[in-house]
């Protein structure tokens, strides 16, 4: 029985430990090998030089990405939300909500090239979008739908029934006890599904190839342009050789903290909307 | 005795299975009247009925007839008739906003908005439940911040704000201690005055402080209807008799 449980103990530390590692490791090799080239100049300039990224920097790039992800994030966002609401407030029929469900997991599970084909063939060419931001934000908002879907339905349903029950039980219609208690009481959870599903979106580089990302472009102005993003440069830069695998290392920098950035600042904030509201 | 709420055969099931068998009972005006039972005996049902909170809940089927004020509630609009039965749940379930947010939550969804009118209807309601002199420097503060006691009459504020005819109470101190519960008690004695209230409660003890008619339910139907102190001294059913000699519930 103890040799059992030291077993049992041994492999939950040993687990633990790797995992920690391989963040560790994943993320501090990264910082170190990318922060040589981390630079003012780096970070506020476009690429310049002969080769891709010989010289200058990467802030249409940065910009570009930050421009994909909003874009995606709203178009994702506002279906996987009324989905979610649909899915817990609406839907009498345990059959389609297992149908949903299905559905959901099917996109889920579509790989991010295949959705980029998608996109391409029907945004671009055959609705003649051309290659632009919104053409791959379709496509990056199809991908991160479920991500988001699954999250704000988890945080409809723990809330009280009782607490919606008190809306009704004063007169109030549906819709009003959804706009006004459940997506204010879910907003801290709804955030954070939202950032990290444009966190997701932010490094995926398949469905952007063919739809809307560009090896050149200046700050994106409008979402019927291209423009540049961090994963499609940093691919770029990979493929072009060892010659430029520092600026690689310093993009896969700025994406890592970006990330990173985000992912602190969302766990800040529903924390603190935790403690002000909760017990 | 003027009735404010007449059921007449209502049966309830969910997903085919009975809860509710047959009843009918008729509530007086400005009385408290307590309906008590085992547990699972269909009480909390019974009350959802009443203002139809029970179709929310999916696989359930009514028939029979719900009369206020002697009109059919299926001729009322779902809202309707729920600001003009109000409800009050077992656990205190103030929304997650400030004290003067709840209170003022139901009035602006009916058009009031001017300040000075919103600051009256707080004050007003919070006084009926007397917590206005306690809380009266932090109704700006999350109603989540209050004890569970203080919680509770906010949410009995709360549903005093639509001006109900009507107000259900499901077990409403069964999550309190002692001292909460006797000032609640004093607070819906108070309230009766212009209210109906209808009490589920799983404490005999309270049914016989607090109401003035008793509803006995056991296996969703109903023992006994009688006067408060006659049921307590005379319970005239032999299953009325063992509960309250505590041989079950």
């Amino acid at each position: 029985m103890h040799f059992r449980s030291f077993i049992i103990r041994l492999w939950a530390y040993v687990g633990m430990g790797l995992v920690a590692g391989v963040i560790v490791f994943l993320f501090g090799y990264i910082f170190y090998k990318g922060g040589a080239c981390i630079s003012w100049e780096f970070l506020t300039q476009a690429p310049a030089g002969a080769m891709l990224g010989q010289e200058g920097g990467i802030f249409p790039a940065i910009t570009g990405s930050l421009a994909f992800t909003l874009t995606a994030v709203v178009i994702g966002a506002v279906p996987a939300i009324a989905t979610a609401l649909w899915i817990v407030f609406f839907c009498h029929s345990k059959r389609l909500e297992e149908i949903l469900h299905i559905v959901i997991q099917c996109i889920a599970g579509v790989p991010s090239i295949v959705l980029g084909l998608f996109a391409y063939s029907l945004f671009v060419r055959d609705l003649q979008f051309g290659r632009c931001i919104l053409s791959s934000g379709i496509a990056l908002g199809i991908m991160v739908l479920p991500f988001i879907e699954v999250r704000a339905e988890k945080a409809f349903r723990e809330l009280p029934q009782q607490m919606i029950h008190a809306v009704y039980a004063l007169g109030c219609t549906k819709t009003h006890a959804m706009l006004t208690v459940v997506l204010p009481a879910c907003r801290a959870e709804l955030f954070s599904g939202i950032i990290l599903g444009g966190c997701y979106a932010m490094g995926a580089t398949a469905p952007m190839i063919f739809t809307g990302a560009v090896a050149y472009a200046s700050n994106p102005t409008s979402i019927l342009k291209p423009a540049m993003a961090l994963p499609l440069h940093l691919y770029l830069l990979v493929a072009q050789g060892t010659a430029s695998l520092g600026i690689a290392y310093g993009t896969a920098f700025v994406m890592m903290a970006v990330i990173l950035i985000s992912n602190m600042l969302v766990t800040i904030y529903a924390r603190r909307r935790q403690r002000a509201w909760k017990q | 005795m003027e009735t404010i709420m007449d059921v007449r055969n209502l049966t309830v099931s969910y997903e085919g299975k009975a809860a509710l068998k047959d009843v009918t009972v008729s509530f007086p005006k400005n009385e408290i009247t307590a309906i008590i039972g085992p547990s699972g005996c269909g009480k909390t049902t019974f009350l959802q009925s009443l203002n139809g909170l029970i179709t929310e809940i999916s696989g359930v089927r009514c028939s029979g007839e719900i009369q206020l004020e002697g009109q059919s509630i299926d001729g009322i609009s779902k809202e309707v008739l729920r600001k003009r039965v109000g409800i009050v749940f077992q656990t205190p379930m103030p929304f997650p906003f400030s004290v003067y947010k709840n209170l003022t939550y139901a009035p602006k969804y009916y058009g009031i908005h001017k300040k000075s009118e919103l600051d009256r209807i707080v004050e007003e309601k919070l006084r009926m439940v007397g917590l206005y002199e306690e809380i009266q420097n932090d109704l700006h503060k999350s109603a989540l911040k209050f004890s569970g006691g203080q919680q509770q009459r906010i949410c009995i504020a709360r549903a005093l704000t639509v001006e109900p005819e009507v107000i259900l109470l499901d077990e409403p101190c069964s999550a309190l201690d002692v001292q909460s519960t006797a000032v609640i008690e004093k607070t819906l004695l108070e309230l009766k005055k212009r209210y109906s209230l209808i009490i589920v409660t799983h404490n005999i003890a309270q049914a016989k402080r607090l109401s003035d008619r008793v509803v006995f339910l056991k296996d969703g139907r109903i023992v006994e209807t009688a006067k408060t102190s006659e049921f307590f001294a005379e319970p005239k059913e032999k299953e009325s008799q063992e509960f309250l000699g505590g041989m079950f519930g």
